[in-house]
């Protein structure tokens, strides 16, 4: 593994909005992407950093903690992979509809309030051992809720009652 | 249309910036700049690319499509983007959310166009979403119908037609349940005769003055009650058989759909989904339509006729009773989701430990071998409490709606005697006044009403359901096959062999190609192998040959006319295949190679199996031809399997023959044997190989070297490794891995 270390590269972001990379001996990538490792259990650590413009996105390191990076350093990762890894965060829960054979979600994200249709197949709705609920909609896109124990009752009861 | 929904002040700008330029695409995504949801227009004229916020005259991009070098949509986990290239740097000017992923691709399509100055109409390329035509909402993909206006009514009568050609037996039905709720009121009406009449004493005389109407009235009840069990048998009997008969229809016709289905279907989904809905949902419509509708019937009947009933009797006394009624519907109301959400809950901690004790016993090598048995334990334990501690919830909420449920419904009853009694003191003969036998009669009309109350109250939720499972056992069969006999589809009972790829595309989603513009001519009675990289193409290739998809652009010709053109059973009929994972159906050895041929004698079948060298294996078996091979021929090595493949597709006789050969490695021996029988099945048929062995390979006339969908090569063995091109890495980096297997083969033989 090729561990870069925070306190030796820099992340920059060109003019034309291009995030790119310059390593410990000096030499620079641009553009460049980023994709965290472990997205679902553990997304501030193992972030790994891939040449942009190759199809093959060949890894140029892997960024072990995110915290140690400098602030503005970190929120230029955190952009990218903002943008790279679109999994909104299912924040509260409004209402859960059962209509005719799929239920009607109405939410707030961390990216914003949305509406979305779950079918009532057994892939739609997975449940880790951790409490971590992945949610499909019938449109492929996903939605997360990293701990569902912690939502209040009343939007626990709709998720009971939606879990096929 | 999406142009139309433009803001206006988007249009107004692009009026004033590019007078001139009319608009040719217009499209509005759902993610904003910040990567929130929001919404930005991506709108082209005839020279320029512009992207704005969502009302806002001022772009953020303002692109003249000549500058432009390269327009592509990129993908990433969940989302995507439209990226574009100038010559100074690449910008990514709009993001979407992987559900409107195939509507952006098609409009990078039309910018391509675009910019290569062609005419793009907007129509052309804009999102195929549907909008419901009652409610306005936009329909989402995948579905056929809008999801707020589905109406359970036209399922029922869905089903209902079904049950078209058994109406004599509905109408019967429906007689006979009128005739139960008609009898059934009888019994009540007897006590009351009993307790006013019969047993009444005069009290001037000291003697029942209608002692005489005891025996009649006895007969009475029990013909009541001998007609209300007749009855209800024989509506059992009649709703069983047309619900039975129904469902067969619906199971023909959904098996017989999935069978006509092309691969593109089952690619979407899995197998387990389509299974339940051939085995789960129709035995869920075949519940509704033996159990459920009937139940609902009787159980309206009986509402509408005790009712009236009630209210005959003493509508005085009826419109306290109504009163728990109303109250328990209500608490009915309230506690039903609180009690179901537990109820869901347990059953799914339930599934998730069975999921759990299935998981680790297909794995229980694995956690053998590396000693975990202390940790599966320790996940059980944790999965198996949380199931415990469901339950012991459900049970704690059960305990308390139950009876309290139950206490109300007698609170009906209490209130019988409180006001009834009240009643009776009046005295029959004053104005709502009752008599005892009234009051006893009314409480077992009361109890009559009171099941089809609850019964109503349940069976609303079963029939969502079933209606749930019926809706998507239509949806199968309303899909229309992607691939169809052309109507003009012609005859080809026998052809000659000589396959035409010509310059054809192919997806399985559209938008990623798989195959890219490949052509390759093939005469009649040609071997030629195929050689790539996993994940060329190979494999897709030989689906296309098949027509097991058809292609997006190209065609594929057999002895010049265009698979498409030639009936789908004459085109299958002449392709024998022997895939790489050799699938042997449970059965005998015997059924599994005649089922090439159904019709085959067993000496064609003998004599196929000999050719394949599948002969000399099988009369080792204690049952020869007979032996039962389970499911997916466990009791077979992958050597044997492969060999009663080949005799298969011998019997078969097929004019062309695809060969998909398999990687898993046998015996030296065994090897040998497999090439001998491919030897005699590919002897005067055109055969398309995809090979792995060097050894298939020198059979070959042709070696055709397929990369990322494309041809890179294409010449004789000698001709290719002379070239030393892609296939000459090819062969040196198998040699090298061989070399490797070798030594470590033989230094684990020294071992032992």
């Amino acid at each position: 593994m090729n561990e870069l270390d925070p306190k030796q590269v820099i992340f920059a972001t060109s003019d034309e909005g291009e995030l790119g990379l310059t390593l410990a001996d000096g030499t620079r990538h641009t553009p460049i992407q980023c994709s965290c490792l472990f997205p679902l259990s553990d997304p501030e650590h193992y972030i790994s950093i891939q040449q942009g413009d190759d199809k093959h996105h060949p890894e140029i390191g892997i960024i072990k903690d995110l915290s140690a990076l400098l602030p503005e350093q970190r929120q230029l990762i955190d952009q990218d992979l903002k943008h790279q890894h679109f999994l909104p965060e299912i924040l509260s829960i409004e209402d859960i509809r059962g209509l005719h054979g799929i239920d009607e979600w109405c939410v707030t994200t961390d990216r914003g309030p949305i509406t979305f249709f779950v079918s009532g197949r057994k892939s739609s709705i997975v449940l880790t051992n951790d409490n971590l609920l992945l949610v499909t909609d019938i449109e492929k896109c996903r939605y997360r809720i990293t701990d569902y124990t912690t939502l209040p009752l009343r939007a626990r009861q709709m998720l009971e009652r939606a879990l096929p | 249309m999406e142009k139309d929904r433009l803001p206006k002040i988007i249009s107004t700008a692009l009026r004033a910036a590019y007078p001139n330029e009319p608009i040719c695409l217009a499209i509005s995504s759902n993610i904003a700049r910040h990567g929130q949801y929001g919404r930005e227009w991506l709108v082209a004229t005839t020279a320029h690319l512009l992207v704005f916020p969502d009302d806002a005259a001022t772009p953020t991009h303002d692109l003249a499509l000549t500058e432009l070098e390269s327009i592509s949509a990129e993908n990433t986990v969940g989302a995507g983007s439209v990226l574009v290239k100038t010559a100074t740097a690449t910008y990514r000017i709009i993001s979407y959310t992987e559900a409107r992923s195939d509507d952006f691709h098609k409009i990078v399509d039309g910018l391509r166009a675009l910019k290569e100055g062609a005419q793009v109409e907007s129509h052309h390329t804009l999102s195929d979403r549907q909008e419901c035509e009652t409610c306005g909402r936009s329909i989402p993909k995948h579905m056929s119908t809008c999801p707020h206006c589905a109406q359970r009514r036209q399922i029922l009568l869905r089903i209902l037609s079904f049950s078209r050609p058994y109406a004599g037996q509905l109408a019967l039905i429906f007689v006979i349940t009128v005739l139960t709720t008609v009898v059934a009121l009888l019994p009540p009406y007897m006590s009351k005769l009993f307790i006013d009449s019969v047993f009444k004493v005069d009290p001037a005389t000291g003697t029942f003055p209608h002692a005489d109407w005891h025996l009649w009235c006895v007969a009475a009840i029990f013909a009541a009650y001998a007609l209300q069990s007749f009855f209800s048998g024989w509506q059992e009997r009649v709703a069983g058989i047309v619900g039975f008969k129904t469902v067969y229809d619906v199971r023909a016709a959904i098996y017989k759909r999935i069978q006509e289905l092309s691969l593109t279907f089952f690619d979407k989904r899995h197998t387990g989904a389509i299974m339940t809905r051939v085995n789960q949902d129709t035995a869920e419509l075949q519940r509704l339509l033996v159990d459920f509708i009937p139940m609902t019937l009787e159980a309206l009947f009986s509402l509408v006729g005790v009712g009236v009933v009630l209210f005959a009797v003493s509508w005085r006394l009826t419109l306290f009773v109504i009163l728990p009624i109303i109250g328990t519907i209500v608490f009915l109301r309230l506690a039903v989701p609180v009690i179901r959400s537990f109820f869901h809950r347990f059953f799914h901690r339930r599934s998730r430990l069975s999921a759990l004790v299935s998981d680790s016993l297909s794995g229980i090598r694995v956690i053998k071998s590396f000693g975990q048995e202390a940790l599966e334990m320790e996940k059980f334990d944790r999965t198996s409490r949380v199931y415990r501690d469901a339950g012991i919830d459900l049970v704690r909420r059960w305990s308390i709606y139950h009876p309290l449920m139950h206490f109300m419904i007698m609170c009906g009853t209490v209130l019988v005697w409180l006001v009834g009694g009240r009643l009776i003191f009046r005295g029959p003969d004053m104005p709502g006044g009752m008599t005892i036998g009234d009051v006893v009669a009314y409480s077992g009309y009361l109890m009559m009403f009171y099941r089809p109350v609850f019964m109503l109250t349940r069976l609303s939720q079963m029939i969502t359901n079933a209606l749930t499972a019926a809706d998507r056992v239509f949806d199968i069969i309303d899909t229309i096959p992607d691939i169809q006999d052309a109507p003009d589809a012609v005859a080809m009972p026998r052809v000659e062999g000589h396959i035409t790829l010509d310059n054809i595309t192919f997806g399985y989603a559209k938008h990623q190609p798989v195959i890219k513009e490949l052509s390759i001519d093939i005469p009649a009675n040609e071997m030629i192998g195929l050689v790539g990289k996993s994940g060329a193409g190979k494999s897709t290739l030989i689906n296309l040959m098949s027509r097991l998809y058809d292609v997006d652009s190209g065609a594929i010709r057999v002895d010049g006319v265009d698979v498409r053109n030639i009936r789908q059973a004459d085109l299958r009929q002449n392709i024998g295949v022997v895939l790489q994972e050799t699938f042997l159906f449970s059965g005998t050895i015997m059924e599994n190679i005649s089922y090439a041929k159904p019709t085959a004698t067993k000496d064609q079948v003998i004599a196929a199996a000999l050719s394949a060298h599948a002969h000399e294996f099988i009369i080792q078996k204690p049952d020869g031809y007979d032996t039962r091979v389970g499911e997916r021929g466990s009791r077979l090595s992958g050597g044997e399997k492969q060999r009663i493949a080949i005799a298969r597709a011998i019997l078969r006789d097929p004019r062309i023959l695809i060969l998909d050969e398999a990687t898993s490695s046998v015996d030296v021996q065994t090897e040998e044997k497999i090439q001998q029988a491919l030897v005699n099945l590919t002897k005067g048929r055109t055969t398309i190989a995809i090979a792995h062995r060097l050894a298939t390979l020198r059979n070959c006339a042709r070696l055709v070297v397929i990369d990322d969908g494309e041809v890179s090569e294409m010449g004789t063995h000698k001709e290719l490794m002379e070239k030393e091109g892609a296939f000459y890495e090819l062969v040196k980096s198998q040699e090298k891995l061989s070399t490797i297997v070798a030594i470590d083969g033989g230094s684990r033989s020294e071992e032992t």
